[in-house]
């Protein structure tokens, strides 16, 4: 090659030598381990700075294991860290929902925890088992939520009116709460937040005694569904609903006062508390509304990413998580939440600060938790629940009838059901 | 039509483009406004056109005060220095685009559905006949149906043409129309200009810069310099009566020579040994005896003789150009005839005919012809002469 | 070919190599693998196993009259957006283009929107939009005009007008300034000329300045158009595509195939139809744009 080439080669080279240099680079290295913890808490107001406490305190425990918090907002988190798994990447930690947990499971993103942790020692609630799939358990439950009527105490003795226990009653106490000029309800309606709305619903639905699916099969026109997506439609039209605030904006309505009622999970309490400190002592819980007395319970699991590349070091953090002192922070972040170990209760971190704990318990006690998954659909139900919130959304904004959209529903659920 | 300017200024904030400028043309006038650039013959142009606003004065067109009015209700035509065809359009649709004006309604203008009246309008016989007429008039009726862009610059000034005349305009009007022409092309549309004047008999507004435009085309010559008429006459008055120094000077190629001298008695000593000549009547009335004054003489009024005869004033040849037809002689009187390379100076030029073979340096006899001088004074560069001969809008008191 | 020729040959080819391979890496073979996947019945959840399936995703999504639904909007966007922002574009271009004080600083500040991010521009619009705390509901019925909480992103009826608005509001600076730059390459005799011809404003514009500009009006109509196709963010961000699909546009619907229901086998099938719809309208252009050329004499 003439001298004239040389220019060409080295630029080559150099590009090369670009390209490969870190890798060679953190193959040297022995420094600290860093995994990345995904959870949406973190975005999530009073939850948020307890779990980054938590995680710091394993950090300064542990110092050769540093964790990086991955922060995703509830509504993109399941389509981000499939997205990232799916590539053989994603966060080394990470929690998911129920409804999406049999779908991670079986496209292999989870690793068995038998190996890397010494589960018996954990003394583990019977909830775990939900998480064992062909013998192997492939999670750890981070919290056992349900869905309960979080309510505003000072604003209903305002109108002399007791906890509706029936869907007639909570339609007077709306009606009441409306000519005080207060919204009676809040529900997710935006377009954006179609997870969020699927517990919504499924609320109502099964307060009706519906269920979404039997045996593999959808049942989304059936009759106690309709009933349930019916007296929902009812209550947005009604205007006891502030239209078009998303569950943030509801949240922050509920603290400030402008929002009587809401049925969602048992963090909320907690997150009402840190939002607007006065509201402490008028937080009230009760079970839904409904007569079936069945309501939606959400489980989140937490487990470690069989891509990761960092096993060992995830496995010393979820048992941190799950020793007695990690249950007992977590217990106490998600704000009574049952966790997924059995806990000594008699020095209850949250104490005073928790004034709702005992309704909360009676609420529980009272009710039947239904899981959200349509049954045996669990791979499908993100595809469902789109189909679900289009169909809400057909009533609650197009003037459809409750009746032809769930019918309408009915046909797409089935079409995904069969692929 | 006749055209009447009284007073007409345009100003630019403290800046006056034109200023204080009267003038007044007959029908079946040529009316060139000269000058050179700044001087405000184009913003004068383009008041009387009625594209920009007059700041003091009046304009009046055929007795009709129009300094108010929307140019197209002036009828007047203008053709730009760059002809300004609408390039998107046929030389046919071009030509017809006044006329189309004339009749479209409001809606005719939008795009698209616009094109259908417009085209209706353009085949309407009456505009048919008289687009293909003009058109004829002017040779371009083989070139109806083509583009601008593919005109050479001789044709796309008739284009402009046509279109201007197909309203049947009173005034014409032309702004620097020769300047983006090569030589050769220049002097073949001057001809056409002149014989468009003749055919239409309607009075024409030029602006040029070229001098011999002026001199070759005009009936009335405007001559403006830094806003300011200097002087309003025929070609020849112009010519030979200057009313300025800058009107001697911008007129004539080469520029006339002016020599400075002074009164002595009834006559007047040109400076460094020049020749004595006689002062007429006029000047020795407006200047005291020993004065100091600018004398005028055109380049064929001093006549040149090689060696030292006695004819005439001695002199030195300091310059030499033969043009073919004939020669200019630079001459000095004096001892500095030298010139250097970089210096600056003012050459006084002869004309002599034919082929000269002097050389700078070279002994000559220099004689004026003293019946066409021109005097000017030095102070205000106004000339002396007789003012029932001079016609300038600018009077100003004489020393 | 002499051996000297050959030789800078070469070189050409060396030294255009890393911008040929770059340009196949980062767009040839994502565009391939795209159209390969569209044929196949791929997971997200495991992007690397793919059955071969044929054309049956197409046939499965012209088959869905939702799909009709979605092409029908995506053309609203589009037709919507670019005449929106042509016609903002121009008029603004002609208040621009003429001396007024403080012209400068318009010229600088009409950029805002352009050079806000997507993101930005659809997270304050929501809130703008908000039917019981945004402002636009509160200046509106401040003034009269309306009373009490419009629902202007969660109305199908609305919702699509609201996407138009904030689009619009935020392309139309950049049509804008190239329509200005336009405008002022339009000799300004030619308008001159014109008045004296008898044409009066709107008339001086139509006739004269818009066939001046025509070329650069269609190449930013083809601009425009091909990225109104493209553009997500805004969109997702402030309807995700609802309510009930009203402001579902083609991207919008591949992006929830593929990423919220997993089927990217589907969503690559969706991106293929965008991708022929782009090579449609650039067609398109090119003939119109020969059309119009010759009937001006410029072809």
């Amino acid at each position: 090659m003439s001298f004239r080439k040389f220019p060409y080669a080295a630029a080559i080279g150099l590009g090369i030598a670009g390209l490969l240099g870190p890798e060679w680079a953190a193959a040297q290295s022995a420094s600290p381990v860093t995994i990345e913890f995904a959870a949406w808490q973190f975005t999530e107001k009073g939850r948020g700075e307890k779990l980054n406490a938590l995680v710091d305190k394993f950090m300064q425990g542990h110092p050769d294991i540093k964790i990086e918090k991955v922060a995703v907002p509830y509504p993109q988190f399941e389509q981000t860290i499939f997205t990232q798994a799916g590539q053989g990447a994603g966060p080394d930690v990470f929690v998911l929902g129920d409804d999406a947990f049999p779908k991670a499971v079986n496209a292999g993103f989870f690793e068995p925890l038998g190996e890397l942790m010494d589960l018996p020692s954990l003394n583990l609630t019977s909830v775990n088992e939900d998480a064992v799939i062909d013998g192997k358990q492939y999670g750890l439950v981070w919290g056992a939520n349900t869905y309960n009527l979080i309510y505003n105490k000072e604003l209903l003795s305002s109108i002399g009116a007791k906890v509706p226990a029936s869907y007639e009653e909570f339609l007077d106490v709306a009606k009441r709460l409306q000519e005080k000029g207060v919204f009676a309800f809040a529900f997710r309606t935006t377009s954006a937040e179609t997870a969020g709305m699927w517990y919504d619903v499924s609320n109502w639905v099964y307060g009706a005694g519906g269920r979404w699916a039997k045996d593999g099969q959808p049942e989304f026109d059936g009759p106690q569904v309709v009933e349930g997506v019916d007296r929902l439609a009812n209550i947005y039209k009604s205007g006891y609903v502030p239209k078009g605030a998303d569950a943030a904006t509801y949240r922050r309505m509920f603290w400030e006062g402008k929002v009587a009622m809401f049925i969602d999970n048992l963090s909320l309490p907690g997150i009402i508390a840190a939002g607007n400190p006065d509201m402490r002592d008028k937080i009230g819980v009760a079970r839904n509304p409904f007569q079936s007395g069945d309501h939606a319970s959400l489980t989140t699991f937490i487990g470690i990413n069989a891509n990761s590349k960092n096993k060992k070091a995830a496995a010393e953090f979820m048992s941190y998580l799950f020793s007695q002192e990690g249950q007992l922070a977590l217990y106490e972040l998600l704000g009574g939440v049952s966790v997924g170990t059995k806990l000594d209760l008699s020095n209850n971190p949250l104490g005073g600060n928790a004034p709702w704990l005992g309704e909360m318990e009676a609420a529980i006690e009272a009710q039947r938790a239904v899981s959200t998954v349509p049954e045996g659909l669990a791979q499908k139900a993100s595809e469902l629940r789109t189909v679900m919130s289009e169909a809400l959304e057909q009533v609650l904004f197009n003037g459809t009838s409750a009746q032809d959209a769930m019918k309408k529903a009915q046909e797409q659920a089935k079409a995904i059901a069969a692929e | 039509m006749t055209i009447t300017l009284t007073g007409v200024t345009k100003q630019f904030g403290a800046f006056k483009a034109v200023d204080n400028v009267s003038l007044s043309a007959g029908e079946r006038d040529f009316v060139v406004l000269l000058g050179p650039s700044g001087s405000g013959k184009s913003t004068l142009l383009r008041m009387i056109a009625g594209l920009e606003d007059v700041s003091s004065g009046t304009i009046e067109i055929g007795g009709r005060r129009v300094d108010q009015m929307e140019p197209v209700e002036r009828n007047i035509a203008f053709v730009f220095q760059t002809y300004a065809l609408y390039p998107h359009m046929t030389v046919r649709r071009n030509i017809a685009f006044p006329l189309i004006m004339q009749r479209a309604r409001g809606w005719h203008h939008l795009p698209f559905i616009g094109s259908i009246f417009k085209r209706r309008i353009e085949r309407m016989p009456e505009v048919r006949e008289r687009v293909e007429s003009v058109a004829r008039s002017i040779g371009l009726d083989e070139m109806l149906e083509r583009h601008p862009r593919t005109l050479s610059g001789g044709q796309r000034q008739r284009v402009a043409v046509g279109r201007a005349l197909v309203r049947n305009p009173t005034i014409f009007l032309m702004d620097e129309p020769l300047s983006n022409l090569d030589a050769q092309l220049r002097v073949e549309m001057r001809a056409q200009i002149t014989r468009l004047f003749g055919q239409l008999g309607k009075t024409f507004v030029y602006v040029t810069h070229d001098q011999v435009e002026a001199m070759t085309m005009a009936t009335l010559v405007v001559v403006l310099d830094h806003g300011q008429v200097q002087q309003i006459g025929t070609p020849r008055e112009i010519y030979e009566h200057p009313a300025n120094e800058f009107v001697a000077r911008f007129i004539g190629n080469p520029p006339m020579n002016i020599f400075v001298g002074r009164r002595r008695g009834d006559r007047i000593a040109i400076d460094d040994g020049g020749p004595v000549l006689a002062l007429p009547e006029h000047v020795r009335r407006q200047t005291a005896d020993g004065a100091v004054l600018h004398v005028g003489a055109r380049p064929e009024d001093v006549l040149v003789t090689p060696g030292s005869s006695g004819a005439g004033t001695a002199a030195t040849v300091s310059a030499i150009e033969r043009l073919g037809p004939e020669t200019l002689v630079g001459i000095v009187f004096g001892e500095n005839w030298q010139r250097r390379y970089g210096e600056t100076s003012v050459e006084d030029f002869a004309r002599l005919g034919g082929y000269s073979t002097l050389k700078p340096g070279d002994r000559i006899e220099v004689r004026f012809n003293e019946d066409r001088l021109s005097f000017f004074s030095p102070e205000t560069g106004q000339s002396y002469s007789a003012p029932a001969t001079i016609q300038s809008a600018t009077a100003e008191a004489l020393p | 070919m002499q051996s000297n020729e050959r030789a800078i040959n070469r070189e050409a080819w060396f030294g255009i190599a890393p911008a040929v391979l770059l340009l196949a890496a980062v767009q040839g073979y994502p565009i391939l693998r795209g159209i390969y996947l569209s044929f196949t019945n791929t997971s997200l959840l495991s992007p690397n196993r793919s059955t071969f399936v044929g054309l049956r995703n197409f046939t499965a999504l012209f088959n869905l009259d939702s799909f009709q639904i979605t092409m029908v909007k995506t053309l609203v966007y589009a037709t919507g957006s670019v005449i929106g922002a042509v016609v903002l574009g121009l008029a603004a271009a002609l208040v621009m283009n003429g001396a007024f004080p403080g012209r400068r600083l318009v010229r600088a500040m009409i950029l805002v929107p352009w050079a806000t991010p997507q993101v930005a521009v659809a997270l304050v619009f929501v809130w703008i939009f908000n039917a019981d705390y945004g402002v636009l509901n509160y200046a509106l019925s401040s003034i009269g005009l309306i009373d009490g909480g419009v629902l202007w992103l969660n109305d199908p009826d609305l919702a699509m007008g609201s996407v138009l608005l904030v689009t619009i509001w935020k392309i139309f600076p950049f049509s804008a300034l190239v329509l200005l730059a336009a405008l002022q390459s339009v000799p300004a005799s030619l308008e001159e000329a014109a008045r004296i011809d008898g044409a009066r404003g709107f008339a001086v514009l139509t006739e004269i300045t818009l066939p001046g500009i025509r070329r650069t009006i269609l190449v930013l109509v083809l601009f425009l158009s091909i990225w109104s196709l493209r553009r997500f963010e805004l969109i997702w961000l402030l309807t995700q595509g609802g309510p009930v699909r009203a402001t579902n546009t083609l991207v919008v619907d591949l992006y929830r195939q593929g990423f919220v229901n997993a089927h990217l086998g589907r969503a690559a099938a969706i991106g293929v139809v965008g991708f022929l719809a782009s090579i449609l309208i650039t067609i398109v252009y090119y003939y119109v744009e020969q059309r119009s050329a010759r009937r001006a004499g410029e072809a």
